[in-house]
This record gives structure tokens, sequence and C-alpha cells, in this order.
């Protein structure tokens, strides 16, 4: 097990450096040239190749691409345009709220998927089960942004049965109740989607490990019927797994959306206010930890796979 | 076990029956032998399946007693409902499966007892090893924990400890190598034939008195094959279990059968003891089966398959002998009238008052004896 | 990736069990189901709408005045509301489907040809080739897709062609990525071995062979990948990425008026539904096509 997660964290390595890449050509295709907005608009010629020389700006691309590599691994992200601000602190800050939105969104995602799954697949010749089945392709289809609105009219406006935003009581107090309370409705709109996903999938994959072979095998070892779903269902998990996989990244998006209509001081919120305040480096530094984040969640959830599914560890 | 004592009497067959030019439709199922422990009879079997559009009968009515110690060796080609028959009587179809006739296992009525008695009698009283060794085992399971789960189910052990050294040991009485190994093994990581043997000990974990195999070792290489079937010869003989063998292949049911049961089209058409029944076969479709077997005597090109296609499952005409069809003695009657099984030897059956109880050795090439392989 | 393989889900079809394979599959004739019939006339309403705004929509898209703002759905002369400048939301949502639409259709569009060849030239081409793009691709794959369609279009500027850019650029590696996976699937086949034993060349094999047999996947993938790239579009100019204000487009609608959220609620939710419907039509339809043109596939099923 050891060597699979070296093996996988080696593989990620590759995708990293990939990622980091990425990010770099966003920041050199952006418009303008930072030096003159640096370095105003009346600097002489010569402030401003001097600015350009200490920033590095006149090197080769992969030159500067390393400088960039550098100090962002030493966590240097830069200075946030409209704030003036280290962006490191922004950032890190959102990037554990939005965690915990995503977390909480994954928790929806999969228990409601599961259940939605569950029944679609147990009652697929009653007209429940198809309700349950059409639930789940519909919510595939809904924007995060659109169910979060919709959440918001319904349990918030019309009924004020949740707060309308932000993460803890207006006074900035409350603990973990009020967290949990800020949660509910954006963790919905989060998981909402990816739910639908994941219960179509638990759904075909459990009808189709229940007409596996071995299904059969285990009824006629005399095992309950209880016995034999646990079975059924720990079958399942591998391609749960392989799903949650393709899900993070869905969870991490839409999380930038449900942010903004429930001002959830994440890394969603903080890009729309960059973009719309121009805040390149503040825009990157969030692209740029949200990928990585995801690149190392995949790590995760291969492991739990590979946990799971004796096949895959080789 | 009282392997010696014929339970299934022969009835008594006069020399004017066996003779009579029209031989009298043998009615009813066959006087039942006495429960005796360990003792597998099904009568009247009869299993169909229903879908929306129609249903199809798979089995269409059979009996057959398996008796402890012995084996019979359900024989057919693929369709002909044998698997279905052995997977009916352990009652693994659900509900949707429509199941008619009696089992009963040493004298309880297994299409009586209610399904939480039936999964305690799975695994423990009749056990199943299956046709798929790859896909019948759990893939994400360790092959230990797998036997050691139908040990603690069925109260054989009960500790955590005692059941896998008692997996270990059974791992062993199959014939793995490296038990200890085994049962730390996942199925992937056994070969074919060992995943079979795994599947065996399994079935043989609590010792049952009827072990059914629907075509345990078709997926296996020959030498393998060999290797399973001494596996099951020993293995009845250490417990004393009952065998319900399916299989389609005469080379396997020669070597094993104490009795054959030949079906066709979901009903039995021949049933005796294997020598009799592979030997001197009372009906045209076993003779054509063992025409269709090379044997060290074949002469070269004499091999010979049988005319036509056997019919889909429940596709077959209900009206007379399914096999007329296909056979090269049918007569007008044979399309008409179906036949029952009539006694035709001693402990020996067939469908088929045309060849009246022995198939001429001298049978012509057919008119499709070309197709002759 | 991420979001890219939603619509189409991963619905491996069920075997049937003993029943079904003894009863055999009887298929009936076949129909053009209901579920191409009715995404595909709503999508043709919508299409058609878009096309004609300026004969269909009662208003122009930014005319409006400040005195009849925040107009409730049903009021006369404006069949849904006004929004909090007073202008008309049914002509906005007419005109702005324009914008959405380009942005959902032409990425799906470009990048599904781009995707393709991507997934032809490495599955058939050699080792080196194939390792050197899929692995590139593996690299925009490994972003979540929302997430690199803001940073693409951030870093280009708001518009709609920049959108349209960037949303190509995410979709091209998950197409390319089914491409490849069709083309391997059919590689060994005996009409290839036979198509390569003769001599011809792999563009002339991608052309002749692989192309009319993918192709149908790759239409039903890339249908219901149209409603996601509507849901993109929908996400980036709701972040102010798209068509620039004061013209309309369905995110940025979205964005208005949920500012005035407490005033009118429910004009809120009729860009969330226009964009919502649009994209459920078209994952309906890609469902249905697959019904209707008979498809297995794993990788699209």
């Amino acid at each position: 097990m050891g060597r699979f997660i070296a093996r996988r964290l080696l593989i990620a390595i590759p995708t990293l450096i990939g990622v980091t890449i990425v990010v770099f050509i966003t920041i050199k295709i952006i418009p303008g040239n930072p030096i003159s907005s640096l370095a105003g608009m009346n600097s002489t010629a010569a402030t401003r190749a001097a600015l350009t020389h200490r920033l590095g700006l006149d090197q080769p691309w992969p030159v500067q691409y390393f400088d960039w590599i550098k100090s962002t691994v030493q966590g240097d992200f830069g200075i946030s345009i409209s704030r003036q601000t280290p962006v490191r602190a922004l950032v890190f800050s959102a990037l554990g709220n939005t965690m915990i939105l995503a977390f909480a969104g994954a928790v929806v995602a999969f228990v409601g998927g599961i259940l939605l799954g569950l029944w679609s697949a147990l009652r697929r010749n009653h007209v429940d089960g198809g309700v349950a089945s059409g639930t789940s392709v519909v919510a595939v289809a809904a924007p995060q942004y659109s169910v979060a609105l919709v959440l918001l009219v319904v349990l918030v406006v019309d009924n004020p049965i949740f707060p309308s935003g932000g993460m803890y009581n207006a006074t900035g107090g409350g603990g973990f109740p009020a967290l949990l309370d800020h949660l509910v409705l954006p963790a919905i709109a989060v998981g909402l989607a990816p739910m639908g996903v994941i219960a179509r999938i638990f759904r075909s994959s459990l009808i189709d490990v229940m007409n596996q072979e071995f299904v059969s095998s285990l009824r006629a070892r005399g095992l309950s019927k209880g016995s034999v779903l646990r079975h059924a269902f720990h079958n399942t998990l591998p391609s749960l797994f392989t799903v949650a996989g393709l899900q993070i990244g869905f969870l991490l998006g839409g999380a930038i959306f449900v942010e903004i209509l429930f001002t959830w001081p994440g890394l969603g919120q903080l890009i729309f206010q960059a973009i719309s305040s121009r805040d390149y480096p503040v825009i990157e530094a969030c692209s740029l930890v949200l990928a990585v984040a995801f690149v190392l969640l995949n790590v995760v959830i291969d492991t739990g796979h590979a946990l799971i599914d004796p096949r895959v560890r080789q | 076990m009282t392997t010696a004592t014929r339970i299934h009497t022969p009835p008594d067959i006069s020399e004017a029956l066996l003779e009579a030019p029209h031989p009298s439709r043998f009615r009813g199922s066959r006087p039942a032998p006495a429960p005796t422990e360990g003792t597998l009879t099904v009568e009247d079997l009869a299993v169909t399946f229903r879908s929306k559009r129609k249903a199809v009968e798979a089995v269409r009515g059979i009996s057959f007693t398996v008796e402890a110690g012995k084996t019979l060796v359900l024989l057919g080609e693929s369709g002909s409902g044998k698997s279905v028959s052995a997977r009916a009587v352990m009652r693994l179809y659900s509900e949707a499966v429509t199941i008619t006739g009696r089992a009963t296992l040493g004298g309880v009525d297994l299409f009586d007892l209610d399904e939480r008695a039936m999964q305690s009698l799975r695994g423990r009283d009749m056990a199943l090893v299956p046709q798929d060794a790859s896909g019948s085992l759990d893939p994400l399971r360790r092959v230990g924990s797998q036997i050691a789960e139908v040990l603690r189910r069925h109260g054989v052990e009960h500790g955590r400890k005692a059941a896998r050294q008692r997996a270990a040991d059974l791992l062993g009485q199959v014939g793995i190598p490296d038990p200890a190994r085994a049962v730390r093994s996942y199925p992937h990581e056994l070969s074919g034939g060992m995943r079979q043997r795994a599947l065996i000990a399994i079935a043989i974990a609590c010792e049952p008195k009827v072990l059914v195999a629907d075509e345990p070792t078709t997926a296996l290489d020959v030498t393998i094959q060999a290797q399973v079937l001494d596996l099951f010869a020993k293995l009845q003989e250490d417990l004393g279990m009952g065998l319900l063998l399916v299989t389609h292949d005469v080379g396997v049911a020669r070597q094993m059968a104490d009795r054959v049961a030949v079906m066709y089209a979901g009903r039995l058409v021949e049933e005796g003891p294997g020598t009799t029944v592979l030997g001197e076969p009372a009906h045209p479709y076993t003779a054509g089966l063992l025409r269709a077997v090379p044997t060290p005597e074949t002469p070269r090109g004499q091999l010979q398959a049988i005319p036509g296609q056997p019919p889909a499952a429940g596709e077959a005409v209900d009206t007379g002998c399914s096999f007329a069809p296909r056979c090269v003695f049918a007569v007008e009657e044979c399309r008409t009238d179906r036949p029952d099984l009539v006694p035709v030897g001693t402990a020996h059956w067939a469908a088929c008052p045309v060849v009246n109880g022995r198939v001429p050795v001298e049978v012509g090439p057919s008119p499709a004896g070309a197709e002759a392989s | 990736m991420s979001a890219i393989e939603i619509p189409t889900g991963n619905a491996a079809p069920g075997r049937g069990g003993a029943a079904a394979v003894l009863v055999g599959t009887h298929r009936a004739r076949r129909h053009v189901p209901l579920t191409v019939v009715i995404p595909g006339a709503f999508l043709a309403i919508v299409i058609l709408a878009a096309i004609f705004a300026p004969l269909v929509a009662p208003y122009g898209p930014t005319t409006g005045s400040i005195s009849q703002r925040l107009m409730a759905v049903g009021s006369s002369g404006h069949l849904l509301g006004t929004d909090g400048q007073g202008r008309d939301i049914l002509s906005r949502l007419i005109w702005g489907a324009r914008p959405t639409l380009l942005e959902g259709i032409v990425p799906v569009v470009v990048a599904g040809v781009i995707g393709t060849v991507l997934g032809m030239v490495a599955s058939l081409s050699g080792r080196k080739i194939h390792t050197l793009i899929m692995r590139t691709l593996d690299v925009l794959y490994s972003f979540p897709a929302v997430l690199l369609a803001i940073a693409l279009a951030a870093a280009l500027g708001a518009g709609v062609v920049n959108a349209i850019v960037a949303l190509t650029i995410v979709l091209v590696a998950p197409i390319a990525r089914v491409a490849e996976t069709e083309v391997a699937r059919m590689r060994s086949a005996d009409f290839m071995e036979a198509a390569r034993a003769s001599g011809a060349s792999w563009p002339r094999i991608a052309r002749r062979q692989v192309l009319p047999i993918i192709a149908p996947v790759l239409l039903v993938y890339c249908t219901a990948l149209v409603g996601l790239a509507i849901v993109f579009a929908g996400g980036l100019s709701f972040l102010g990425l798209g068509i620039a204000p004061p013209h309309p487009e369905w995110g940025s609608m979205l964005n208005d008026l949920d500012q005035d959220l407490y005033n009118q609620p429910v004009l809120a939710l009729i860009p969330a539904a226009a964009i919502f419907l649009t994209s459920v039509a078209f994952n309906v339809l890609g469902d249905g096509l697959r019904d209707l043109l008979d498809i297995h596939s794993e990788t699209v099923s």
C-alpha cells in the first residue's frame, strides 16, 4: 500500500508541473503591460527598464517560470493589486472556507446520491423508483448557481428559515452551530448536481453488481439477504471512488458560484472580486491553489480506491 | 450411509411390457423413494421464466433422485434446462420465476420452507459449486474471509481465528498447495483451477448432504479438469455427499456418473445407470450425443453430429416429442403424442416408444449426416 | 476530470439476468423516442427565438425606463416583468439567448473537431505522438473544468469571443479522450487489420473506416456536452466574463436580478430557469439520441 501511495504521488508530480505551467501561461497572456501599471503613466523609459530588469521580466520565459515557481513554493504569491496586502494570507484563509463548503457539498452529494440511487435501483420497476431515477437525471443538469438561487428564494427570502449568507452570525460569532446553520443551503446547492451523478452511477453499478455471478453464488452459500447486499454494496465502492474523483472538480468549481450568491468567504468570492477589480495576482493564486488542491485530493481518492479494491493496487 | 442398498427400487417390468408394440404410458411420477437422510428427491419440477412479452418454460416437469454418496449426472446441451433445474432446486431464482413441483432433501420439503429457513439450509445441507470460477468469488474479499464467512454463518465455527484456521484446512483439503497463503489471497491472485478449488472449499465447508456442481470444469484446462473431477470423487468418498453434477460433457459424465439423467428441451428423455445409459442408450438423442463424442474406438471420419439444432430454451414445440424434428427414427406419432418415460431395463427409463428400449446399432447416415464433424 | 463527464453519467447497461437471456431481446420497430422529440422541439423554439430576436422580442434588449423598474411577472406589457433598470425581462431573455447559445454551441463544435482529430491522431499514429498528445491533454484535464474556464477567460478578458475561446480549450481534452478511447476500442478489429494490411495510410483509415464509426458516439457526447457548456457559459457571464453590459446574457441577468432578490425574488429565477431548462434539454436530447442511434458505448453511455 505504501508503494502504491508513493507511486501515485510520483505520477502527480508531472501533473502538478503541468498545472503550474498552465497557470504561468495565463499570467503571460493577460493583456496590458504590468510595468506601465506599476511604474505609473509618466515614468521615464529608464525607470521602466530598471523595473523590468528588477522584476526579471527581461529574462527568457523559462527563467521567469522557474523564478515564479521558486517564489510560489516559498509561499510568495505576490501583492494584491486592489487590497495592497500579500495574496498568500487572503488565499489560504479563503481556501479553508472553500474546503469546508466543498466537503459539506460532498457529504450531501454522497449521502443523497447513494440513498437516491439505492431507492431507484431497488424499486426500479415501480413508480416511485422511476421518480427517484428521474430526479437524479434532472439534478445532474441543474447548474449549481440556479439551485442556489432557488434555495435563496424559497428558504431565505420567502420563508426566512435559513440565513441569507456569510459563514457565521452577523457579529462574526456563533461558533459551530451557526456555521452549520449557514452551511446547509450552500452545501445543498453545491452538492445537488453531483448527487444526481452519484445516484445514477450508484444505481447502474448496484444493478450491475447484483446481476454478477458472484451474488448468486453468495446466495447459494446461504448468506442472508442483508449480507448479500453488504457484499454488493462493497463492490459498488470502486465505481463510487471513480466518480468521486470526477466530481471533486465539479464540487470545487460549483463552490465558486455558490459562494458568491451566499456571500461565503471562500475562493469563489475572492475570484469574483478579483475579476471585477482586475486583480490578476489574486486570480492566479486562487487558480493555482484550487488546481493543486484538486490534484492532491485526487491522490487521496485514488488511495482510498486502492484500499478498497485490491485489483487497483498493482 | 447406505451406499450398498438400492433405495431406488426398480419397478417390476414384465417382459410383456417391454415387448408390447405400443408400450402403455408410464403416467404420473414414479414411486417416490422413502425419505432418507441425505437424499435429494425432485418430482415434476417445472421452471417458467416470465417477462412482459412471454413465458418461457425452461424446465417442463422432470423428476430425479440424488442418493447419498452417489453421483447423478444431469446431461444435456446448453439450453436443455439442466443448470436451471439445479438452481431452481436450490431456489436461487427470484419470485419472478415460477417454480412448481416438489423437491425434498432428507425428507424436508424445500419448496415449503420460508426464505429464512431456506437461506440457512443453502450452503449447509446443500451447496453449489458454480460454473464460472472467476466470477463467482467476491473480487474484493480475501478467499479465506469468504470461507470463514460461510463457516460462521452456518455455525460451524464461531471464533474469527478458528474460522480462519478451518478455512486454511479446507483449502488444503481441496488440494491447494500453499493454503496459508491462499487464505490471504484475493481471487484475482489465484489461477482458474485454484479459484475453482476455493469455490469447492466454500461448498464443502459445512459438509453438505448434497453438492450441486453446475458445469464445474467447463472453464478449466483438460488437465486441471481431471484433477478437479478426481477431487470431487475423493471428497464424495470422504464426506459421503450426494453429488448432482450438471454437465454437457459426455466424458465427464462417463467418469463420474453412478446414474445419468439426459435432458432435452426441458424434459428428461432418458435416465438410468451411468454405464447402461452411456453404453447402451435407449433414446435416439442419447445415442446421438454419444456418437458425437470421439472415443479411442471411433474410426476416423465416423464421428456424427446430431442433425439440426436443439430448440432454443422454451421454443420447443410441445406437442409430441421435442426431439422428433431431429430424429432419424421419428414416425408420425412422434409429432403428435408426447412420449413419457417408460421402463426399458433395470432402473432405466427412456421416453421413446419407437426404438423400443434399444437404439439400433446400425444407424444409417441421416440426411443431414454430411454435417458430421 | 471534474464536471465534463457529468451530462452523460456512466450508466452501464445492466445485464438482463437469466430471464432476459433466455427470452432474448426482440427489438420493437424503432420509433423516434420522446426524449428526442420533446427537447428537440423546445430547443428549436429557443434557437429560433434567438435568431429572430429583433422580430420576436417585444422591446429592445437595453431599452427601459427607471420608472418602470422591478415590475412583477405578468404585468401588462411586461410578461416576465422588468429588471432593476426597468428593462423588459422577456426581451432581454430572448436577446440574451444569442450570446448564451453561441457560447454553449460554438465551443463544443470547434472543440469537437479539434478533439476528434487529436483523438484519432493519438490513437492511430505512433506511440510517441500518442504519449505526447494524451499527456498534454492530461494537464488540462487535471484542472477543475469550471476553474480552467474562469482562469482562461479572466486572463483573456471579458467578452463573448474570449469566453468561446476559453470554453473551447476546456472542452478539447474530454472530447479527445472520448475519441481516443473509441478508436482504441476498434483498433484491433478485423476490418482495421485488413485496411492496414492493404496498405492504406492512417489518415485514410481514419477518414474512411474510423470516423464513420465513432461519429455517432461523439455526436451523442457532444450534444450532452452543449448542456454543460451552457451552464459554464452562464457561469462565466455570471462572473462578468461574458458580453459587456448593458447587453444581456442569461448569466449576467441572473447576477443583476440577484441584486434585487428581496424586492422581486421570482425575477431572478427566470434566467436561472432558462439556463437550467436549456441545459436539461441538451442532456435529455443526448440520452435520446443515444437510444435512437442505439449506441452502447462505455465512454458515453
